[in-house]
This record gives C-alpha cells, sequence and structure tokens, in this order.
C-alpha cells in the first residue's frame, strides 16, 4: 500500500510542479505574446515567441474616422453595412469603411463579429438578418469581406442560412458599448509555453529554432 | 462541467475528494453522502442550472414509484404501475430528444406545417432516464429495494456516470455506497484511478480531439471526396469516437475508483473483434447488456424460434440506434447492425468457420461503414463519403506513386495531391495508422488498471500522458487574427 501512496503522491506533485512552471512561464513571458494585454506586440515576437523584440506599435490611419461601429448607432440612417475580418475591424491600423465614407460620401457602419464558437462574420452576418436587424437598419448595401485564403474554407461547409440569436445577446455585445475583440482565451497552462521554452533553447543553434514560425 | 476542463481536473475533482474524504474520517456519513449528492448536481448544473429542477423531479417520481413497486404485492396492477413509469419516463425523453423529429416527419408526409420547438437537449438524459428505467423494472422483479432518497439521489445522479455513463444498476452500485470499507481512502485505488484518469484525458484530449479535425473536415465539406480522402474521413471518425468514447469512460472509471467506487467497464478493445457480435460485447457494454435485459429478452429473446428471435434482434438494434440520437441516420445505423447480427446468426448456425483476418477485416469495415451513417448528419452527406470510399469520385495517388503504378493511369487512377481537402489541418495518414496499430496492439485501459503496479516507469508514464494533455488542452493562435 506504500507503493500506491507514494505513487499517488509523487503523481499529484508531478501535477501541481508542471502547473506552478506553466503558470510561472506563462506570466513572466509568454502572457504578454498570446493574449489581448499587449494588442501590439509584433508579428515576430508573437510566431517565433521572440519576447525580447516585442514592441509598441503605433498605428496611424490614413483618413479621419468617419464610419460608425454598431455601439454608435443611435437609428441614424445607414448606406453600407459590413461585416468581415480583421481587415475590416481595423486591425491594420485603418479601416477601409472610412475610406468609402470619405470618397464616397456614404454612412456606413460596422459589425464586429458577434462571439461565439465558431463563428464567422458570414454567421453574424446571417444573425443580423435573421434576428430582424437588416430590416430595421435598411442599409442600401451589404458588404461582406473576407480573406481570400479563406474563402474555400467558407465555401466548403454547411452555412447555417437559418442561424440566429437572442436580440438580448446581441443587443449587450454590438449595441450596448464598444465591442471588445478578444484573442480566444488562453488557460495558463498551454503549449504556447512549451514553445517558448523550446525555441528559446534552440535559438542558441539556429536563427528559426529549426522549426518556428519565423522565416 | 467536463471531465477534460481545468474546472473540473484542478477544483471540482480535488475539492469533492477531499471533503468527502473529510467528512467520512469523522463519521459522518449522512454528510458525506449529502456532500456527495450535492456535489454531483452542481457538477450537472455547471452546464445549465435551467435543468437540475428536471432531474430533480425525475429522480423524486422515480423515487416514489420505486418505492410503490418494491411494497406492492405482484399482479396485475403491479405490473401497470411499472408500465406507467417506464412510459413516463420515455415520454420524457421523447419530448427533449425526438420531439422535434417527430413533428419534422409528420411535416414531411402531410405537407402540415407545425412549427417545430427550440427544446435543448439536457445533458445525460438518455443515461439518466436509461438508469432509472432499469430501477423501476428491477423494483418490479424485486431485485432492488431503495427506501431512501439520499441513497436514491447518490444512486443517480454520482457524477462520474451521470452525463455519459457507464449505464449502472442499483443492486450493483448500492451495496458499495454503503460498505463502510469503502469510505475510507484507498492509495490503490486513488493510485489506479489517477492511471485512468491521465490515460483517459490523454485519448479524449490528444487523439480523439486530433482525429475530429480530420473527420469534422470530410463530413463537413459539400465538394466530392476521392478515394483516400473519404476513407482517411472515415477512419478518423472511427478512431475517434472510440478514443472520445472510451476515454471519457477511462476518465469516469477513474474519478469514481477515487471514490472507492468501480463502475462497470464499457469498452473492451471493440476494434479487436472477429464478428459482430463480439464487437457488441466489445463496445459500450453496459447499453448493449441494457438493450438485452430490457427490450430482446422481455421481447421473447430466442425462445420462440428463429424468426421471432431475428424479429427481436432488429427491433432491439433499431431502437438501439434511436436511442443515440433522433434521426434517420441513426435509425439505419441501427438497422445495419441489427441485419450484421441477424446473418451473423444465421452463418453461426451453419457452423461455417472463416479465416481470422479475414473475419477481422470483415468485421471492421462493416463498423467502419456503418459509423458513416452514424456521423453523417444527413443521408446526403453519408451518401457523400460513401460515394468516395466506393471509389464513384475516381481514385487519386500519392505523386510518388506515379512511377510504381504509372499503367493503372490507364484505369482512370490520378496522381498527385489526393489530400488537399485535408489542407491545413495536416496529414492523416499516420495518425489513422497509428490509432489502428494501437487499437489492434495495444493493451486496453482496463487491462492496464488491472496490471497495474505503482513502479517509476508507469509513474513516468502517467505524468508524461497527463503533462501532454494539459498542454494540448490549452491551444494557442499565434495567428492573432485567425478568428475575426
Amino acid at each position: 500500500m506504500r507503493q500506491y501512496r507514494r505513487f499517488a503522491f509523487v503523481f499529484i506533485f508531478g501535477v501541481i510542479a508542471y502547473l506552478l512552471m506553466n503558470l510561472f512561464v506563462f506570466k513572466v513571458w509568454t502572457e504578454d505574446i498570446l493574449t489581448w494585454n499587449n494588442q501590439h506586440n509584433g508579428d515576430e515576437a508573437r510566431l517565433g515567441y521572440i519576447t525580447g523584440s516585442a514592441y509598441d506599435k503605433l498605428l496611424v490611419s490614413p483618413t479621419p474616422k468617419r464610419h460608425i461601429e454598431t455601439y454608435e448607432y443611435k437609428g441614424q440612417p445607414v448606406d453600407v453595412l459590413t461585416f468581415g475580418d480583421s481587415f475590416s475591424n481595423g486591425y491594420g491600423g485603418s479601416f477601409y469603411q472610412d475610406w468609402i465614407a470619405s470618397v464616397d460620401n456614404f454612412s456606413v457602419m460596422n459589425v464586429r463579429t458577434f462571439r461565439g464558437k465558431g463563428r464567422s462574420s458570414l454567421d453574424t452576418m446571417l444573425i443580423i438578418l435573421n434576428s430582424g436587424y437588416i430590416d430595421k437598419i435598411k442599409p442600401r448595401y451589404v458588404i461582406l469581406e473576407v480573406l481570400e485564403r479563406n474563402i474555400v474554407e467558407w465555401g466548403s461547409v454547411d452555412i447555417d442560412f437559418t442561424i440566429t440569436a437572442d436580440r438580448k445577446e446581441i443587443d449587450a455585445e454590438l449595441f450596448r458599448g464598444p465591442a471588445k475583440d478578444q484573442l480566444p482565451e488562453v488557460k495558463f497552462v498551454n503549449e504556447g509555453n512549451m514553445k517558448f521554452l523550446l525555441y528559446s533553447l534552440l535559438y542558441k543553434f539556429s536563427d528559426n529554432a529549426f522549426f518556428s514560425k519565423t522565416c | 462541467m467536463i471531465f477534460n476542463s481545468n474546472e473540473f481536473l484542478f477544483f471540482f475533482l480535488p475539492v469533492t475528494l477531499t471533503v468527502y474524504f473529510l467528512l467520512n474520517r469523522y463519521r459522518l456519513t449522512l454528510a458525506s453522502k449529502s456532500w456527495l449528492v450535492a456535489a454531483s448536481l452542481f457538477f450537472y448544473s455547471w452546464w445549465d442550472v435551467r435543468y437540475l429542477p428536471l432531474i430533480l423531479a425525475s429522480i423524486a417520481f422515480n423515487y416514489a414509484l420505486g418505492t410503490v413497486l418494491g411494497k406492492h404485492p405482484d399482479g396485475r396492477r403491479k405490473g401497470a404501475i411499472l408500465l406507467f413509469g417506464a412510459a413516463a419516463n420515455l415520454a420524457l425523453l421523447g419530448y427533449y430528444k425526438y420531439f422535434n423529429f417527430f413533428i419534422s416527419n409528420v411535416n414531411g408526409l402531410l405537407d402540415s406545417g407545425i412549427p417545430v420547438q427550440r427544446i435543448i437537449l439536457p445533458l445525460g438524459i438518455s443515461f439518466f432516464t436509461f438508469t432509472q428505467i432499469a430501477y423501476l423494472v428491477d423494483s418490479y422483479k424485486g431485485t432492488a429495494r431503495e427506501y431512501d432518497l439520499l441513497n436514491y439521489g447518490l444512486f443517480v445522479t454520482f457524477f462520474p456516470h451521470l452525463l455519459a455513463g457507464p449505464i449502472i444498476h442499483h443492486k450493483d452500485m448500492m451495496p458499495q455506497f454503503a460498505s463502510s470499507r469503502k469510505k475510507v481512502l484507498n492509495y490503490k485505488n486513488m493510485a489506479t484511478g489517477l492511471l485512468l484518469l491521465s490515460i483517459g484525458l490523454f485519448k479524449k484530449v490528444v487523439i480523439a480531439d486530433r482525429l475530429s479535425m480530420w473527420a469534422n473536415t470530410g463530413f463537413g465539406g459539400d465538394a466530392p471526396l476521392n478515394m483516400l480522402s473519404a476513407w482517411y474521413t472515415s477512419l478518423s471518425y472511427t478512431f475517434q469516437i472510440y478514443f472520445d468514447f472510451s476515454g471519457y469512460t477511462d476518465m469516469a472509471l477513474g474519478a469514481s475508483l477515487m471514490f472507492n467506487i468501480k463502475l462497470p467497464i464499457n469498452f473492451n478493445s471493440p476494434y479487436k473483434a472477429l464478428n459482430i457480435q463480439d464487437f457488441w460485447r466489445r463496445w459500450h457494454i453496459t447499453l448493449s447488456r441494457f438493450l438485452r435485459d430490457y427490450i430482446y429478452i422481455p421481447l421473447g429473446g430466442n425462445k420462440s424460434g428463429p424468426n421471432v428471435t431475428y424479429v427481436n434482434l432488429m427491433v432491439t438494434f433499431l431502437l438501439g440506434g434511436l436511442w443515440h440520437g433522433a434521426g434517420w441516420t441513426f435509425i439505419l445505423w441501427g438497422g445495419l447492425h441489427g441485419t450484421a447480427i441477424v446473418v451473423h446468426r444465421i452463418w453461426h448456425g451453419h457452423n461455417i468457420r472463416m479465416p481470422k483476418p479475414l473475419a477481422w477485416l470483415l468485421t471492421f469495415n462493416f463498423v467502419n461503414i456503418a459509423w458513416v451513417f452514424f456521423r453523417a448528419k444527413t443521408m446526403q452527406d453519408a451518401h457523400r463519403v460513401l460515394a468516395g470510399m466506393f471509389g464513384l469520385n475516381g481514385l487519386m495517388l500519392p505523386a510518388g506513386f506515379k512511377k510504381l503504378m504509372d499503367a493503372l493511369s490507364i484505369k482512370g487512377v490520378e496522381y498527385g495531391n489526393w489530400r488537399t481537402i485535408f489542407d491545413g489541418t495536416g496529414d492523416p495518414s499516420f495518425f489513422v495508422a497509428a490509432a489502428l496499430v494501437f487499437c489492434l496492439l495495444a493493451r486496453n485501459s482496463n487491462e492496464t488498471a488491472a496490471r497495474f503496479t505503482p513502479d517509476k516507469k508507469t509513474l513516468a508514464f502517467a505524468l508524461l500522458l497527463t503533462f501532454i494533455a494539459l498542454t494540448s488542452m490549452g491551444k494557442v493562435y499565434e495567428f492573432l487574427y485567425f478568428n475575426f
């Protein structure tokens, strides 16, 4: 019985030690590059787990902000409604919607992706349509943007054209306050911690740690 | 709450275990039982607390009826009470699981346009309903007697089996809950439970979830599948469902064993089966036993000649298929297995022997093909995958085969990248082959647990499985905008 007792205790302490090690690595190094805490980290830091190259990007928009986001909607006329991914949501530092609004003098409203596991901007558009918002807003045009590399993936899955959601949830998330875009939740025990430790070791021997995603 | 979640592994399980054994240490038996019931209800409610009253009402109803059945003298009235109880349980299950299926079929037949309801299937309803129907039948037969609501509540809600089985019997469980020896922390059970938990977690999180990517990709699209893609799609699912369900069961058995409660095993290397009857003695064993004891035998079993036996078998398997899900694909899956069992009986009756490798190949491929109907959302999806598997969309071999087998080009065989459909998810070949070898050659979890000796090698093995599984549970996305 003592052997079993030792097995159980060593196993439990082993797991606790592993959790603590992950917590340490996460808090000291990887949290900043894997979570939304420091959203302006560069790609190199994130893809290559090079925490030393993390920096704050200065995002500059060439056009003044003329489009509105859903939380700024107060019933005003909207000509163009836009749905899309990062390109539509200004992650490069500017919005193409501002360009349309400036050049064509349209009123443009952007709808960020309605959260939920596996939901895309296409799902968001269908949810907004099926929940009656399009009828309420009455836009003249709807733009659905998707990156070229994702179009095959979109076209090859079953699209649920009847998808809908509770209007209270939609209102709460999109229309009542600034939409918070977040990275998927990252647990403190994660594969990124292991990659960070491995790559940190391998960078001593190879500029791209042999198989990191940096070139 | 699910077993492969941080909440369960690092909060719920350690806290429940610690408090349970502390209460028992101070001989607070009633408090320890109450604690386990409360913890199990908390476990159940974690998903959606709105369904807590449903399971509580179901427990109260069946407890009351079981008490009446236990005290009632034998006779027609007792039979009527049992019938009423079984019907009420099935009505509850029928409403939540089959109502919309029924309505959509009525609409399809009569063009009646009845609106379908927004019904969310409560977690584990199929399992706790079957567990309680079995209890009512056992009470009717006099093999189960329970006059303590707390005991009965613990029997139904004990969290390791609550959501996905194994389906348990009152007479197997209650003596264990009552035994005073089981209330003391047992390090052998604790260590074996931890080993089973680590194996199950690894099977679920690392193997099954990986295989699910290829199965989901293949079954999810609309594009025609070439032969290799279709086979990898179906095989990925065949192994996914095994590693997923058996992994979950391992975790259930492991968690339960930590409380010194032995749950019945549910899987015994089913893909080693040499015939379909053998498969059903190895796959979801507690369900097979339930269907045999509570449907097949009450229908008459094999007592009324071969033809009636075949009908009884078909009915049992069709209902078994329907139990798995409300859809024609599930019914067809059950029908296929029923037919295979009937064919096996006829074959067996003629005493014809088949070489073992051929018997395995036939059984495994039948099971694999039948899973296509089980997994497909619609008949069209099933047809799409099967069309690919049977070569109706052509055969494309890896480009490297061109030099070796160029003569086949005349027969329409193409060479190139056959796995374009899996782009972005990696190559399934190695993983599927490894899963097959593992299923055929490796010891299953129950055998591993039975031979368990707490040496350094096993400890390192269990820790390694756990570390890999925990790490895999924490997916990260380096491509920041991937999900937007």
